[in-house]
């Protein structure tokens, strides 16, 4: 890719956050751009889902600072960043159960703008008008995380925060998800995707930052990463690719 | 995507407020002519409790926000119409105005501190609020007189006058709520009761929409509470304490959720259960309970849920019966 890299949409700059006894993230920087897809990977617990929490507003970090735009929002309520473009999706998907797929991306419009510029290609790919009016509840995982990407991407987008985006899919509809997030990318929306899922992140991640007990391992492109002996050793596991591929 | 249609527009739905106007206007017209007194009196209690019933419908039923603190807002409305008319000669209008705007007020106020707690401490918090109201309107005696209530307090008028106020009053509540239940107001609040952290992400205070909601309920309370003076014309602190803030989560139990006819059903059932009682009375939280236990063991969604449950029941019984006949399974 040959985007201008000089604009970045969210830095992370610092950041830390203990929990009790555990320090969940540890000065943790990275800058998300506008039109890539950043991966996040790591083992469990190593602080992925702590990391969006606290770029959206779910949680405040101790110290470090959170710019988007260049303009500070550290301890903004995640309903405001909401409406600045940054959002998120969660990694048990959070439908509202008792309302129709119209009406959980409706209620979207109604805080984050009308327009679907961003979330075209998802409406494209949940089945337009096949499932709208469907009650959220009824649709089974691969449909809640559209759902929730639809209405993520209502309004302007800036920023999109993927929280395990193809846990609980089989393999067509991962490839799906994968066009879905390619094709807001390609809007210039700038995505971070966090997953265990090692092989959906090389195959849609320009970069990659490997998290491991709260602190960057490395930061790289997956040709890096998958060489990175110290990532191989933390994360990956010695001839992981050859499980891959058995 | 082609041309969206919007909430409002949705099969079926923009029924309600037609139907509610047009059940509110028969049973005005046919109590007014018909009804004995007695059935007068029973409607009109009816009437009152629906908007209460409402309230908790809107705030638990729909945004999932319980307050076991609402005889409270009750409270406040009778007493600023009871003073209001009786101290400062006010008319009833003013005093009911009075008394929106007082619990309005406490409302938003006690709202946005005990809103950000949730589910059982929201319950615990809001009964927190009604009693320390209850012990102000006992204890500031120079005020309200204490435990020795408010007399002579304006009447509504005639029985069948009181009647036709209520009902009005009422049905004018349920058709707006009706129609609001169909825009984006009614969206919203299902979503809050669905996922408040998921509202946040959509762009949505769940800080604001909640105390929006409680406010809104507190004032129907309050509405309720002046009729309640007014139809009465006597009011004491007792009529205001813990029994009434469960009976109105009662009549939301028992009414069910999800439309707004839950909240008359709940009233009406609620109402008609010292009515049809009448000769032991004390008895009535008895069957209050029993009614609540009922209701959730046999009807969890409620008195509205049964139509649901029964369709429901049908559609899995011919299903069951087809798959017999045909010797596979149900799909």
């Amino acid at each position: 890719m040959s985007a201008e890299r000089n604009d970045a949409i969210l830095t992370v700059d610092g950041i830390s956050k203990r929990f009790g006894g555990l320090q969940a993230v540890s000065r943790l920087s990275f800058e998300l751009f506008a039109g890539q897809v950043l991966g996040l990977i790591g083992p469990n617990g190593a602080g992925k889902s702590t990391v969006i929490n606290l770029i959206t507003g779910y949680e405040t970090p101790d110290t470090g600072e959170i710019r988007l735009d260049g303009k500070r929002i550290n301890g903004k309520a995640s309903h405001a960043l909401s409406q600045l473009g940054l959002r998120r999706t969660f990694q048990t998907p959070r439908v509202f159960k008792r309302l129709s797929v119209r009406d959980n991306i409706t209620l979207a419009e109604i805080g984050t703008g009308r327009g679907t510029e961003y979330n075209a290609p998802v409406l494209a790919a949940l089945g337009g008008d096949a499932v709208i009016d469907l009650p959220a509840s009824s649709l089974p995982m691969a449909g809640r995380r559209l759902v929730e990407l639809a209405r993520a991407c209502t309004g302007t987008v800036k920023a999109v925060l993927l929280d395990e985006p193809s846990t609980g899919l089989v393999d067509d509809e991962k490839s799906v998800m994968k066009s879905v997030i390619r094709a807001i990318a390609a809007k210039n929306v700038a995505v971070l995707v966090v997953a265990h899922d090692i092989q959906f992140v090389l195959d849609i991640c320009e970069r990659i930052v490997v998290l491991a007990l709260g602190t960057k391992l490395a930061e790289g492109e997956p040709a890096e990463i998958t060489r990175n002996p110290q990532v191989v050793e933390a994360y990956l596991g010695v001839g992981w690719d050859r499980h891959a591929q058995a | 995507m082609a041309e969206r249609k919007t909430p409002a527009t949705r099969r079926g739905v923009h029924v309600d407020p037609l139907a509610i106007a047009f059940a509110g206007v028969t049973v005005i017209a046919i109590g007014w002519f018909f009804f004995p007194p007695y059935w007068l009196t029973v409607a009109t209690i009816m009437a009152m409790y629906s908007l209460p019933a409402l309230g908790l419908l809107l705030l638990l039923g729909y945004a999932g926000q319980p307050s076991f603190g609402h005889a409270a807002f009750f409270g406040l409305g009778a007493y600023a119409s009871a003073l209001a008319t009786t101290k400062l000669g006010w008319p009833s209008l003013a005093g009911a105005g009075l008394g929106v705007a007082v619990s309005a007020i406490s409302a938003f106020i006690v709202g946005l501190p005990l809103l950000r707690v949730r589910g059982h401490y929201l319950a615990i918090a809001t009964l927190a609020f009604a009693i320390i109201v209850q012990g102000l309107l006992e204890n500031l005696t120079w005020l309200t007189n204490g435990v020795a209530g408010i007399g002579r307090i304006p009447s509504l008028g005639d029985t069948d006058v009181a009647f036709v106020i209520t009902l009005g009053i009422a049905t004018v509540t349920y058709v707006i709520a009706a129609i609001i239940d169909h825009g984006r107001v009614g969206t919203i609040l299902r979503a809050l009761g669905d996922d408040e952290i998921a509202m946040a992400s959509c762009g949505i205070s769940p800080v604001i929409v909640k105390t929006g909601v409680f406010v809104v309920s507190a004032v129907l309370a309050s509405v309720s509470g002046s009729i309640y003076a007014h139809y009465l014309t006597y009011i004491s602190p007792e009529s205001f304490d813990v029994n009434a803030s469960v009976l109105f989560v009662t009549m939301m139990i028992i009414g069910g959720t999800g439309r707004i006819w839950a909240g008359l059903i709940g009233a009406i059932v609620i109402g008609a259960i010292p009515a049809m009682l009448s000769d032991y009375s004390s008895y009535s939280a008895l069957f209050y309970g029993i009614a609540i236990i009922a209701v959730l063991l046999f009807f969890p969604n409620g008195m509205l849920g049964i139509g649901q449950q029964i369709r429901a029941g049908i559609r899995s019984f011919r299903r069951r019966g087809a798959a017999a006949s045909a010797g596979s399974k149900p799909e």
